[in-house]
């Protein structure tokens, strides 16, 4: 077999968004016919990578061709026009509009006759693209919004499909699909492959990854590592690319057992909720990292909702552990009075007030101690608050009336940790604590974590990064559709195949 | 020795009332500047800054209130035909806010409870007691209740609007239900995440909001000496164009700043006495007022978004160095 | 996915049952109210009249649907309408019915090009910007009004002939080739189908490759076209239209509005296009029975609005997830 063309090449793509170096002059050839995959931890920029190619993100720097031409995406419909398709991460559909419109949305020119457009054949051609691609059977006709996540991702699949690709991107679709389904995308890349058409696709699970893909390109923190050949290679290789140290170490802890105290902090019994979490039965003890890992489908981050009581379980109860006895938490004013904190993962949308300062993001969790007579805050002690969580936590900036938003991931998520960490605290929820943040940092929010277990405060710790949970936790909770399906302790040494396992 | 900085958004109300203030003068010849219209410009003033007072509240959360008019106008009607009925002059002004009061309760309730959204809620609301208080006035004729005179005096409006500015500046910029207010403005989600009862919040602006509403239909029914299906018409539109104008965001939120209320309040007062003084047909009172109003929250919007863009270059400059 | 489609037969059943009871509900209630008014009701030529009636309120609420689908709220509309009559008026007086029509049209056209510019230029929202284009076309018609006290004329009034497309039968057709024409924007025009989907989510459509801007503007543009002609039937209808100042226009696009948020929350059994007319014959309705009953206009009525259109916009906010302010 003659050696393949390049259908795609990369030099020196070099993206940043403020002050955070999303991509770092990343050089890169994909081959006609080749399955590649990209392995990284969160935040190490596979996704801004893939978005640029597919015309979601402008091009700062670096240049693109496919096939030998040169190629500057302004837009995904330019990107379609090169036979390059993209699946992102998020859903991807108006939810108003029936999918089978939705599939063709942007470019209904081929449809219309003049100003107007017959939806039917909208349909018909949605079918004939499924039925050539051998897909299972979809109903077009539905509105987008009353489609499960699965079947959405479906159709998502026929619209990159109508666009013929020469390159299909995938960015971690197989993570909400039945087995079924991830069957069929196995089978489809297959044919792919035969076809002379390639496939770059990101998947946290490296199982997969591995047995799918022909290469593999690590990243990490923006930078590409290496590609390997994935039948020459294997999982714990790729992690220690993608993590690029040791697991042991002063990174995370350094001890191999479970360290905490007896007393029991928070309690969840039986709890079940909307989204599918069903029958949850764990303890949380003073001092201890309780981690819960999964998939994001899994109901880990659910999980944290219902223990701070922003969520109300449809059955069971979260209960903490006061001086008074047992108390059932409803709603988080109760929680955040009885010194419990959240830290949410969404951190730009939901934990922080962007366009404030630091000074007023920081004191927000502590005005109700604060609160003099007539409800008065004393605008020199906020300021001790802010100034102190700035110190404490070596908030990189040019003062606390500095805005949110300008400051870079890992700072942000040191405002948006500190402005809890300045209390004093019982229980501590944080979900996903180190997500698009820089290994220095990462490192300096593993030692705040350290720090907080030492003063006895129960943890519990939602996280998909698994390295994170080995390396950190007293006891691991692995979720997989809603359910606990084990319960592993330090003690016994963590495993990271039958974690995995666990977790798909 | 402390610096205090001041930022060029925040000027610009400033520098546009003065520009206002030139402007009409030269243009009525001197005649706005004289003791007479400045006396006059008071009356007007007092009821939109008040108004101001409760609605700023509302806007600080992002939402709206155009209802306070209306409710004004409704509490103080209602309020004077039960005096009228019992004789006690004396309860007619708490009768007025404890109604005013409930009715922003209703509002705040109903917009917290159902989630629907505050403009077309106040909207409706300003619709369906405009249309009750055109039955009550036109079947039963209402005056002010006897004693009351004092009410519609000057002094006493003035009184009752320093007070009430000193009050609200304490609450909205120094106690913690104020910088609650403003977080959630700022953004909804966080706050709520933090474990603060932002329902709560809202339902008391909405109640304060209509508290303000009845203390302005009250001084305003006694100095045009009864109820009639005009009384404190549009008062909300130009309550929420003096916000505006002062430079808040619509959004709310750390923007909302008394001060700005006040200075838009004056802003608007002087437009339209300005406006009136001139000899402005209403057509072109009414066509300028819209335009400006578009006007200002162009340029509040833009140079927001400039200082923005310039803070942020700032600081990575700044960050890169470091 | 077969989950999907059991669940889906049995939500197509219960909705069925819900539709046939609620039309039934109404029935039962037309009979009673008939009876209470002494038989006056159910007349072939009360309900012709409401039919008349109902139409200029239709047309406008189908405008209204396009913007409120387009996730705007302007109310500037009441003001648009009575901008569109005048001119219609004006036209229609000199130049025919023909020009009626076309220049009633062409206002409402321009007008919403006009709001939407502003909208998409400079970032102000809608609602704000609204009020004061509602000030602006509001001293628009003042002028004219002021312009014609100062000639000693009233302003323009049609007669005869003029007013063809208020009268019967013409009016009903004037009201079906509305409907077709919604109808056929809103379900099967690409234009209809793009300015839904940036309506509903903007960031999405963006990725999909809809053009914002243009899709946000023309779409607005095709709801001036219902406001045009809403105008036009308007003036030919009621022969002549007072000028209105101090944002009293408002209070005309509240019918619309309320029959537009209840053609929302039954948009699940019913095309909203559909939905939309009934809504506001049913309204009509209402206050045909209230007048009937003795109630003097401009009282209750705008009270009992006020109190359908926060019961509707309660119903169809009933699965809203997120902030609402």
């Amino acid at each position: 077999m003659a050696e393949q063309e390049v259908v795609l090449k990369i030099v020196g793509l070099d993206k940043s968004f403020g002050i955070t170096h999303a991509n770092c002059n990343i050089d890169l050839e994909l081959k006609k016919g080749e399955i590649r995959g990209l392995a990284g931890e969160n935040g190490s920029g596979k996704s801004t990578l893939l978005s640029q190619v597919a015309g979601l993100v402008p091009i700062d720097k670096g240049e693109l061709f496919v096939k030998g031409e040169p190629y500057m995406p302004k837009s995904p419909i330019e990107a379609q026009k090169r036979k390059i398709a993209m699946i992102v991460q998020e859903l991807g559909m108006v939810g108003e509009l029936p999918a089978g419109v939705n599939i063709f949305l942007g470019d209904m020119d081929k449809f219309s006759k003049g100003p107007f457009v017959s939806l039917s054949r909208f349909y018909k051609e949605a079918e004939e693209i499924r039925e050539k691609w051998e897909l299972p059977p979809l109903n077009f006709r539905r509105k987008a919004s009353s489609l499960n996540v699965e079947s959405r991702k479906m159709m998502e699949l026929v619209r990159a499909l109508a666009v013929n690709p020469d390159i299909l991107i995938l960015d971690e679709v197989t993570q909400s699909l039945s087995q079924d389904n991830r069957e069929v995308i196995y089978k489809l890349i297959k044919r792919f492959k035969a076809e002379g058409r390639s496939v770059l696709m990101i998947s946290h699970d490296l199982d997969e990854t591995l047995q799918v893909t022909d290469t593999i390109s690590v990243l990490r923190d923006g930078n590409l590592i290496g590609t390997v050949v994935s039948a020459e290679t294997s999982e714990t290789e790729l992690r220690r690319m993608m993590v690029g140290r040791d697991l042991s170490g002063s990174y995370y802890r350094e001890d191999q057992k479970e360290t905490h105290g007896d007393e029991v902090a928070l309690k969840l019994e039986n709890v079940s909720s909307e989204g599918g979490v069903r029958d949850v039965n764990v303890q949380v003890h003073e001092g201890e990292i309780l981690a819960f890992c999964g998939l994001s489908d899994s109901g880990i981050h659910d999980i944290g909702q219902i223990a701070y009581g922003l969520m109300k379980p449809t059955g069971g109860q979260v209960i903490l552990m006061t001086d008074q006895g047992e108390e059932v938490i409803k709603n988080p004013i109760q929680s955040l009075k009885r010194q419990m904190a959240y830290v949410p993962k969404d951190r730009d949308g939901e934990a922080m007030m962007m366009k404030s300062t630091i000074l007023q993001n920081t004191v927000l969790p502590s005005a109700e101690n604060l609160e003099g007579k007539f409800g008065y805050l004393d605008s020199a002690s906020l300021r001790a608050v802010a100034e102190d969580a700035k110190n404490q936590f070596l908030i990189k900036c040019t003062g606390v009336t500095q805005k949110v938003n300008a400051l870079s991931g890992g700072n942000k998520q040191k405002v948006n940790l500190g402005r809890w960490l300045v209390k004093d605290l019982k229980v501590l929820i944080v979900d996903c604590p180190t997500r698009g943040v820089d290994v220095g940092v990462k490192a300096y929010i593993y030692e705040c974590l350290r720090k907080a277990k030492e003063k006895g405060i129960a943890t519990l710790m939602i996280t998909d990064e698994l390295s994170e949970a080995m390396g950190m936790a007293d006891r691991i909770v692995v979720m997989k559709n809603g359910v606990t399906e084990k319960i592993i302790s330090r003690n016994e040494g963590f495993d990271e195949e039958s974690i995995i396992e666990g977790m798909i | 020795m402390k610096k205090i900085k001041v930022n060029s958004i925040d000027i610009i109300p400033v520098l546009i009332l003065v520009i206002l203030v030139v402007i009409f003068a030269i243009l009525s010849g001197g005649l706005s500047l004289s003791s007479y219209n400045i006396g006059k410009l008071i009356i007007q003033l007092v009821p939109i800054m008040l108004g101001s007072l409760g609605v700023i509240f509302v806007v600080s959360l992002g939402s709206t209130d155009i209802s306070i008019g209306a409710n004004a106008a409704m509490a103080a009607t209602l309020a004077a035909m039960v005096t009228l009925k019992t004789g006690q002059s004396l309860i007619f002004f708490p009768l007025t806010v404890v109604i005013s009061s409930l009715i922003g309760l209703l509002i705040g309730t109903i917009a917290t409870k159902f989630k629907v959204g505050t403009f077309i809620l106040t909207l409706a609301m300003l619709i369906g007691c405009r249309g009750f208080l055109n039955y009550v006035v036109s079947s039963v004729k209402i005056t002010t209740p006897k004693g009351l005179k004092l009410l519609a005096t000057t002094p006493f409006a003035l009184a009752v609007l320093i007070v009430s500015i000193a009050i609200v500046y304490y609450v909205f910029e120094k106690t913690k239900f104020g910088y609650y207010c403003k977080c959630v403005g700022e953004n909804e989600r966080t706050i709520r995440s933090v474990g603060i009862n932002v329902d709560k919040i809202r339902v008391t602006c909405f109640v304060i909001s209509g508290f303000f509403a009845g203390v302005v239909g009250v001084t305003q029914l006694c100095r045009v000496g009864g109820a009639t299906n005009t009384l404190c018409n549009m008062l909300e539109m130009r309550v929420q164009m003096a916000i505006f104008l002062g430079g808040i965001l619509t959004t709310g939120g750390f923007s909302a700043k008394l001060y700005k209320a006040i200075i838009g309040s004056i802003t608007i007062t002087i437009i339209e006495n300005g406006l009136t003084i001139c000899g402005a047909s209403s057509q072109v009172s009414e066509a300028v007022e819209g335009i400006l109003l578009v006007a200002i929250l162009v340029i509040t919007i833009y140079f927001n978004r400039v200082a923005e863009k310039k803070v942020e270059q700032e600081v990575v400059e700044e960050l890169i160095s470091m | 996915m077969g989950e999907v489609a059991v669940k889906s037969e049995g939500a197509k059943k219960s909705k069925y049952v819900k539709s046939i009871i609620l039309v039934v509900c109404i029935l039962v209630a037309l009979i009673i109210v008939n009876n209470i008014v002494g038989g006056k009701l159910l007349t072939l030529g009360n309900f012709r009249v409401l039919i008349q009636s109902t139409t200029p309120p239709a047309l406008v609420a189908w405008g209204f649907c396009i913007i409120f689908t387009g996730n705007i709220t302007d109310l500037s509309p009441g003001a648009i309408v009575i901008l569109a009559s005048s001119v219609a008026g004006i036209m229609g007086a000199k130049y025919g019915l023909a020009a009626m029509l076309l220049f009633g049209i062409l206002s409402g056209m321009a007008c919403m090009l006009v709001n939407f510019t502003i909208y998409r230029v400079t970032k102000v929202p809608p609602w704000i910007a609204g009020l004061g284009m509602t000030m602006v076309y509001e001293a628009i018609i003042g002028y004219y009004g002021a312009w014609c006290t100062k000639h000693g004329q009233k302003v323009v009034t049609l007669t005869g002939v003029q007013r063809t497309f208020g009268t019967e039968p013409v009016i009903y057709i004037m009201l079906i080739i509305g409907f077709v024409i919604a109808y056929i924007f809103y379900n099967h025009s690409s234009l209809g189908i793009n300015f839904r989907a940036v309506g509903n989510n903007e960031d999405v459509s963006k990725i999909l490759g809809v053009k914002i801007d243009s899709t946000l503007i023309l779409g607005g543009i095709a709801a001036g076209f219902f406001f045009g002609y809403a105008g036009a039937v308007k003036e030919a209808y009621a022969g002549f239209v007072e000028p209105v100042s101090g944002l009293a226009s408002l209070s005309t696009v509240f019918q619309p509005m309320a029959a537009v948020l209840l053609a929302m929350a039954m948009s699940n059994m019913i095309n909203i296009i559909i939905g939309v007319p009934i809504s506001c014959f049913l309204i009509m309705l209402i206050f045909n029975v209230l007048t009937l009953l003795g109630v003097p206009s401009g009282t209750f009525q705008e009270t009992l609005l006020g109190v359908i259109v926060i019961l509707f916009a309660i119903l169809s906010s009933r699965n809203t997830k997120g902030v609402v302010k």
